[in-house]
């Protein structure tokens, strides 16, 4: 055969072929890029640690030398500052609820649409949201259109109250370690960026017991609980608290309750009341 | 294994084209059996159990049919015959719908019966190679999803085989269709009908119950027209002449002229060995009705056997009947109507369902309301549902029709493949494609 015949008869699959190839190249090395970039930030995390450490090696050196009466200057501010603003639950308005802002994935999505706190709190809320995400991904709507990332709206704009849902998406990938040293970073960096905020870490929502049989892509109530016990400690209730959301939703057996929710993981729209009359009931006061 | 995974896509059909291409002529049918029985076995062994029975059962009834016929005397013997095939078949597809449904059942099982009634009208001859038969029973590119082939218009194919470099590229170009329909525009408006689903349908505002209707609509046709696309494009690349099943539905004005244009092989097989036998229309008014009444049924029984998908064959008999009475020609008319039918076949919990069309039609309030929620339905999927529109009309296939022999179209069409394949990557690590937290 003539080559022209043979490219006119194969031409095709030689640029399926060629496209395939160059598909496969950056495919792949974008997921090594990716892979680096993860890389780096697991970096970031343990350098952050390690200065945590030399840090407490700093002040026992201080103790050594003999300087105690700085820390015991120090311990007492704190405990008069404490004493001043000591935190207590009570059952609070919507009105304690206007400077509020909402994080999450889809559940706080719902929350934003469905919910009777939709009007009065601010959500930065979308669907497959994950920890990584959150900082890097444009999903706040700005006022003149365009999106921005939550960390540029978190600069622009201060908020009372913070309440973060996060956790279901990246449920099925990586350790528990890595997820509370992730969650935790964010909670400083929310800190940073909004030094008069309480930061709420709401616990992730359990899913029906039937769902969590069928452990799809490894989500289950039994890692659920894991998790949020990590995410537990992560409160120092002083400006970080923890909140238990899945007594509004669950049944005893501690699964979502199957009546609330169609896909055994969302709450129906007509049943996101629950959670915030949850949150109603237990709002943290400084008195 | 289905048409839209990666091991199928990049590893079993470029596997099969290569050992079918280098597999000497006479040949071919034997690795077609097997690279089928294969193709079912690496998804579902309790299938190719199944599918296997039917196979014998089947190859065997048709040569003792047609032994009973060549004999004068015993006509009733094969009418026995055939009965017990039909019931035979019937039954096994009656067990695997109840009872969590096997690959392909509902298609090769109509394939066989409509196989042995043919043998039993000595319209054809008993297939007597097993291989040969095998071949055309479990073929991989129709067995999943149909189309339902006759096996007088496979015959020459199995004989002599139009294989060619040609024919794999056109089959490969029909096939990169087929999927980007599918996982471009199918699996995407899947994903709005599903976020329906979990809002709960009694809180959904009235224009966006339309718009999941719309939704879910071209979501159907848009995944059968794309298995049904890479059915044909699979038999191409075989040298195999798979029956188109859709002709552009939508555009058509009436319910009787959309059934001739929609899952086109199963409104045959249903008009071949149900609807003409019983008289057809030529037994006056009433009896036409009672014969499309039983074809309806049958119909419905055929997609499940849940009350929803009699309500949805029940709207389409009641349309149908009407039309032969009224005349309606209405492009109108028909997309209201088959959208309302689309939403009964979709439901199958009656009570939901009927939530649904009150939602559709306002008849009660909406339980927790969220104004302007199909604005942001449409505003998520705009792309969507821009292409499936455009899609749903003849101007695809001029589209198709000019591209496909041109580089740049070829440019194009590998480029479609390659964003699917994509697709297909990102959504199966994805956990949440239709969970979407």
């Amino acid at each position: 055969m003539k080559l022209k015949t043979q490219i006119k008869t194969w031409g095709f699959t030689v640029v399926l072929l060629i496209e395939g190839i160059l598909f496969a190249g950056g495919y792949f090395s974008y997921n090594i890029l990716n892979t680096i970039a993860a890389e780096e930030v697991t970096d970031a995390v343990v350098s952050e640690e390690e200065m945590a450490e030399s840090g407490e090696n700093n002040t026992a050196q201080y103790s050594d030398d003999g300087v105690e009466i700085t820390e015991s200057e120090d311990a007492a501010v704190t405990e008069t500052e404490q004493a001043v603003k000591k935190p207590t639950w009570q059952a609070v308005g919507n009105n304690y609820f206007r400077n509020a802002l909402f994080i999450g994935d889809s559940r706080t999505v719902g929350l934003s649409s469905y919910s009777n706190l939709k009007g009065i709190s601010t959500f930065y809320s979308n669907t497959g949201l994950t920890i990584a995400k959150l900082m890097k991904k444009a999903i706040v709507p700005k006022a003149g259109g365009g999106k921005i990332t939550v960390e540029q709206a978190l600069t622009e704009k201060q908020f009372g109250k913070i309440y973060i849902n996060l956790g279901i998406n990246e449920l099925g990938s990586g350790s528990n370690e890595a997820f509370l040293a992730s969650y935790s970073n964010l909670i400083e960096e929310i800190k940073t960026l909004q030094p008069d905020a309480v930061i709420y870490i709401q616990s992730i929502m359990k899913v029906t017991q039937a769902h969590s049989e069928k452990n799809v892509y490894g989500v289950n109530n039994a890692k659920i609980q894991e998790r949020n016990a990590g995410l537990e400690t992560l409160a120092d209730n002083e400006r970080v608290f923890y909140i238990d959301i899945n007594p509004s939703v669950c049944t005893k057996d501690g699964a979502l309750n199957p009546e609330y929710t169609q896909d055994g993981v969302h709450l129906k729209a007509k049943y996101y009341d629950l959670w915030t009359s949850l949150l109603k009931s237990k709002a943290v006061m400084f008195k | 294994m289905d048409f839209g995974s990666i091991n199928f896509l990049l590893v079993f059909l470029p596997l099969f084209l290569v050992l079918f291409w280098i597999c000497p002529n006479r040949e071919r049918n034997e690795l077609l059996f097997f690279g089928s029985l294969i193709f079912v076995g690496l998804a579902d062994i309790k299938g190719l159990a199944v599918l296997c029975v039917s196979l014998v059962i089947n190859y065997e009834l048709a040569k003792l049919i047609e032994g009973e016929r060549a004999k004068k005397s015993s006509a009733r013997m094969a009418a026995g015959i055939l009965s017990l095939g039909i019931i035979l078949n019937l039954s096994i597809l009656f067990f695997f719908k109840v009872n969590g449904l096997v690959v392909g059942i509902s298609f090769y099982s109509f394939t066989a019966i409509g196989y042995l009634i043919d043998v039993y009208k000595k319209e054809i001859k008993a297939e007597q190679s097993i291989v040969k038969f095998g071949a055309f029973l479990c073929m991989f590119p129709k067995l999943c999803m149909g189309p339902i082939v006759q096996y007088k218009d496979l015959e020459r194919n199995l004989i002599k085989k139009k294989f060619s470099a040609e024919s794999i590229q056109e089959g490969i170009k029909l096939l990169i269709v087929g999927l980007a329909a599918k996982i471009l525009i199918a699996d995407r408006l899947n994903m709005l009908w599903h976020e329906l689903e979990v809002t709960g349908y009694d809180s959904i505002s009235t224009p966006l119950a339309w718009i999941g209707a719309l939704a879910f609509s071209l979501k159907l046709y848009f995944d059968f027209y794309g298995y049904s696309l890479m059915a044909i494009g699979c038999g191409k690349m075989l040298g195999i002449d798979i029956p188109d099943n859709f002709q552009v539905p939508y555009m058509c004005k009436s319910v009787r002229e959309f059934y001739r244009c929609w899952h086109i092989t199963l409104g045959k097989w249903f008009s071949r060995y149900v609807y003409i036998p019983m008289g057809g229309n030529r037994k006056g008014e009433l009896r036409t009705l009672c014969n499309l009444f039983v074809v309806w049924v049958l119909t419905s029984a055929w997609h499940g056997f849940t009350l929803n998908y009699f309500i949805w064959g029940g709207i389409l008999f009641l349309c149908i009947s009407m039309e032969r009475l009224l005349k309606i020609q209405s492009h109108i008319y028909l997309i209201f109507v088959i959208m309302i039918s689309w939403v009964a076949f979709a439901i199958t919990d009656t009570g939901l369902l009927i939530t649904y069309f009150q939602r559709m039609f306002n008849l009660v309030p909406v339980a927790v309301s969220n104004e302007g929620d199909w604005i942001s339905a449409i505003s998520r999927y705009p792309f969507e549902f821009a292409l499936g529109l455009i899609c749903a009309t003849p101007i695809v296939n001029d589209v198709y029709g000019i591209i496909k022999n041109k580089f740049w179209g070829w440019i194009v069409l590998s480029g479609v493949f390659w964003v699917c394949i994509w697709r297909i990557i990102v959504e199966g690590s994805n956990p949440f494609m239709y969970g979407a937290f």
